[in-house]
């Protein structure tokens, strides 16, 4: 007598091994990643703000985008005196987790600690510590859910005109009608926020100046003509790179070249 | 005989008459004055003075002459940085008569400007702009340095040095020159003792090159002018094939304008020549013994004239090939009596400095700068970085501004520093201080800054430890984890961090960013694509389908959509989709249309066409029934309407099955 296992069962076997033997399925990354936290917030704990920085900062090397890190990777430097690169950590984690009053209050916080010494270096001080207007008006929402809201509203707006060709009751094509031309609106409304929220149409990208007093050259060279500086904690767009430099334009539109390690994209990738 | 002779013209009377009409343009050619572009104009711009106080004049005159009698287009420099003070304008004719009686006219245009300066600094004022027809013509560009009110020189005044003018050959030295006698004089001869003029005559072109100092002392200007004399007038500017090599020096240029710079003619023996400077730039040789400076070769092309017409030779002339001298320099070290150890700068300078602020916090940054200003190679003047015990002093930033007002080198270099005071205190810090050699002078001057104090108050760096200055020179760029001050940062209530977190590797927007075209173009695209399916099949229906056909199935419709209005006692839906339903049946069965006639027309019509009377008033009584309800609309409940459409059907049916006679042609 021939007998056969059932198809379901080797099916079902099949499934939980390729699970258990896949890459996804092992713990170990994210036991290191746990571990490496841990690490770091115990080292804070104790005092050793430069080992949790540096912990925090390879939590981010090793590709986690996480709000929370973020934070505590901006308190770390923030506690160190690394005012740039605590901004720089705050903006990462408001850019994620939009709303989060600890670290909207950090964030002004480290500005107003710039501002602050700099008028101690210099007599008067002007910092922005708050976004422009069109800027302030989408900081609710995080890129993510304006991306979703996008698309999920543009799938709306042409699955109502779809259905509605399907569809004889003229009461449920007037509805239809309706409700396409608000989601159309709709979707115009998130596209605007998504352009705004990712300053579509300028140039570069998002940066940040994390060094203080840095100093913008005329060329990729340390020994070029100084045009200025640029304060802790600016924002700016990073037009290009050129070799340990980069050029940048900080707000008011001056451009320059600075050594590429004063600066940082917002985007961590 | 004569008449044939005028019909046709014998060959020799052709060559004859060709060859006169060629002689006679060119005499023309050779005796009318060249053509508007080659029309001999001259720009000049000269200033009584290049460096003024803040609240002193300058005399600038601009003078442009012109052989052309359409006269030339001027366009004056904008004098930015200046305020006008007085200014006029002369126009002298000068009218001479050339070869063959021919009158030539030569204009000069003279502009006088007194200028007072609105700011201190360098000003430049741009080059004089003269379009004379084909010809584009620029002066050179004035540099005037303003000092400050009641300051005699931003650089100080310039050193006495007595410039031979080179433009004034010694008459006695070109004497023995004779026109055509190439070689006449071999080798230049020194003049005014120490300088150097070196040149080999040429009866249509050569090279001079002349160098203000023959024995200078190691780093002190010498001035290299190089001349080319040619008899003829220059079309275009030589081409210059090798530069004069000067290994062993620093040099800067000193023409301030990339034109041609001609200088007045000067007669050489029996002949005069144009004069060109081709090249004028200050050597610096920086290291004592025998140094050359290479010669300059070049190239003159010469167009074809008018005697070259009629000969073999068409075509432009070979060109002269020209080269100078090579020239050496005995370069004496400086004198040891009297110097002091250590390096020294060779010139004229004055040194100051100054802190942005004397009060600093602790660990805070004061920018300590350092100003040297002078005549002579300023980039070689250097400064070390002062230590200091308990000042973190970094890496300096220099800036240099070369100038050569008066062909004399000089400049500012600007030394930066950030110090930043480690502990509180006051802190010293000494003059700084530079050994100078005026080759003037031929002395050693010490020049110094004057001492300055900066105080610093706070608490001490706690672990901060001092990263050294950079020995070399070079500007560090300042590390952020290394120089950002502590201290009022930490004491900020910072909130605390958090125990937990996710980990999220996910939610990046450059992902999304990716699924975003996606999700924006496949669902109107799919909604075109039934868009346009639809309008497809419709067409591929109507094809297929006849017309009979089609109003069938729409008359069907009609009547479905009108039992669902009769069961949800719409009454002007029910009465209008029964309406259209009849309309669209009857128009299927007859085959033409019927919607413009009136129902006792449509009576007659469906009666002509074998439609039995029973039907037609049946119809008839149905449409009507619809346009006075529609006309004057009354409530009806859903059963009304129900038994009204149990009525219809049952017209309907019998209607869908009527086969109309054929239609009687019109006669």
């Amino acid at each position: 007598m021939n007998r056969t296992p059932p198809t379901g069962l080797v099916y079902v076997f099949t499934v939980l091994t390729a699970f258990l033997f896949s890459p996804a399925g092992t713990s170990s990354q994210g036991g290191s990643l746990d571990s490496m936290f841990e690490r770091a917030n115990k080292a804070f704990f104790q005092g050793e703000l430069e080992r949790a920085a540096a912990g925090y900062d390879e939590l981010v090397a090793a590709g986690v985008r996480d709000a929370d890190v973020f934070y505590n990777q901006g308190i770390a430097h923030a506690r160190l005196g690394h005012l740039g690169l605590s901004i720089l950590a705050f903006e990462r984690a408001d850019a994620l987790r939009p709303g989060d009053d600890d670290v909207a209050k950090a964030l002004s916080q480290a500005r107003q600690a710039i501002g602050r010494r700099l008028a101690d270096k210099h007599g008067e001080a002007t910092v922005r510590t708050r976004p422009p207007l069109r800027k302030a008006l989408v900081r609710p929402f995080s890129e993510v859910t304006l991306t979703w809201l996008l698309i999920l509203l543009n799938t709306t707006t042409f699955g109502a005109l779809i259905v509605r060709r399907f569809t004889h009751a003229d009461t449920t094509r007037v509805f239809l009608g309706a409700a396409a031309a608000v989601t159309a609106a709709l979707t115009l409304a998130a596209a605007l926020a998504l352009a705004v929220k990712t300053d579509l149409g300028q140039p570069g990208e998002a940066a940040l100046v994390v060094a203080p007093e840095t100093r913008l050259h005329e060329g990729p060279d340390a020994h070029a003509q100084l045009r200025g500086r640029v304060g802790e904690g600016s924002l700016a767009r990073l037009l290009e790179h050129e070799g340990e430099w980069s050029r940048i334009r900080v707000l008011g539109g001056a451009e320059g070249w600075v050594p590429r390690h004063q600066v940082a994209t917002l985007n961590p990738d | 005989m004569f008449v044939g002779f005028l019909a046709r013209p014998t060959q020799r009377a052709k060559r004859c008459a060709t060859s006169t009409t060629l002689l006679l343009c060119a005499l023309l050619g050779w005796l009318l004055p060249p053509a508007a572009a080659l029309a001999e104009v001259t720009v000049e711009m000269q200033a009584d003075r290049t460096e003024i106080p803040l609240d002193g004049q300058v005399v600038v005159q601009i003078r442009v002459t012109s052989d052309s009698l359409r006269g030339a287009k001027i366009q004056l420099p904008d004098f930015d940085g200046f305020e006008i003070m007085r200014q006029s304008v002369q126009r002298p004719m000068q009218f001479s008569f050339g070869l063959g009686g021919q009158q030539r006219v030569q204009s000069t245009t003279h502009y006088t400007f007194v200028l007072r300066p609105t700011r201190a600094g360098r000003i430049v004022i741009p080059p004089v702009l003269v379009d004379a027809g084909q010809r584009r013509l620029e002066s050179q560009a004035l540099a005037i340095m303003v000092g400050r009110a009641g300051q005699a020189s931003p650089l100080g005044k310039p050193p006495d040095v007595d410039q031979p003018d080179p433009a004034e050959p010694d008459s006695t030295e070109s004497e023995g020159a004779e026109h055509g006698d190439r070689h006449a004089e071999p080798t230049g001869g020194e003049q005014d003792g120490d300088a150097i003029d070196a040149r080999e005559l040429d009866p249509d072109a050569f090279i001079r090159t002349v160098v203000d100092k023959r024995r200078p002392h190691e780093r002190e200007q010498v001035t290299v002018t190089i001349y080319l004399y040619v008899r003829e007038r220059l079309h275009e500017a030589p081409v210059v094939e090798t530069e004069p090599t000067t290994d062993g020096f620093w040099t800067q240029d000193l023409q301030q304008s990339n034109t041609l710079e001609q200088r007045p003619a000067e007669q050489v023996g029996r002949a005069r020549f144009r004069v060109y400077v081709m090249r004028r730039f200050a050597a610096f040789p920086l290291r004592a013994g025998e140094l050359t400076i290479g010669p300059m070769s070049l190239t003159i092309r010469r167009p074809a004239t008018v005697f070259q017409i009629f000969g073999r030779g068409n075509g432009p002339r070979p060109p002269l090939k020209r080269q100078g001298q090579t020239v050496t320099l005995e370069v004496q070290p400086l004198p040891e009596d009297g110097r002091p150890g250590g390096e020294v700068a060779v010139g004229r300078y004055a040194i100051g400095a100054k802190l942005d602020r004397d009060q600093v916090a602790t660990g805070d940054a004061a920018t300590l700068t350092a100003t040297i200003r002078g005549y002579g190679h300023i980039q070689s003047v250097r400064l070390a970085t002062p230590k200091i015990e308990g000042l973190q002093i970094l890496a300096p930033e220099t800036r240099d501004l070369v100038e050569s007002p008066d062909d004399h080198v000089g400049g500012t270099r600007v030394y930066e520093w950030l110090v930043v005071p480690k502990a509180p205190g006051t802190y010293r810090l000494p003059a700084f201080v530079v050994n100078t050699f005026d080759p003037v002078h031929r002395r050693y001057v010490q020049v110094k800054s004057d001492p300055l104090t900066l105080t610093a108050a706070g608490l001490a760096l706690a672990t901060e430890t001092p990263s050294a200055a950079q020995e070399d020179g070079s500007p560090s760029q300042p590390d952020p984890h290394e120089r950002s001050p502590k201290g009022k940062d930490t004491e900020l209530s910072w909130g605390p961090i958090r125990h937990q977190s996710e980990l999220s590797r996910g939610g990046d927007p450059a992902r999304l960013r990716g699924l975003l075209p996606w999700g924006l173009s496949v669902p109107p695209l799919a909604w075109l694509l039934l868009v346009g399916a639809g309008a497809l099949v419709r067409a591929q229906r109507s094809r297929q389908l006849g017309h009979a056909e089609l109003a069938t199935r729409d008359a069907k419709r009609h009547m479905r959509l009108a039992a669902d209005a009769a069961r949800q006692g719409d009454g002007t839906t029910y009465h209008a989709s029964l309406s259209s339903a009849l309309t669209r049946l009857l128009e299927a069965r007859l085959g033409e249309q019927v919607g413009s006639d009136t129902r006792p027309a449509l009576r007659r019509r469906v009666l002509a066409r074998g439609m039995d009377g029973q039907l037609a008033d049946g119809v008839i009584r149905l449409l009507e029934r619809c346009d006075e309800a529609r006309f004057s609309p009354s409530s009806a409940s859903a059963d009304d309407l129900q038994n009204r459409h149990a009525e219809a059907r049952s017209v309907f049916e019998r209607l869908g099955t009527f086969e109309p006679t054929p239609k009687e042609p019109r006669t």
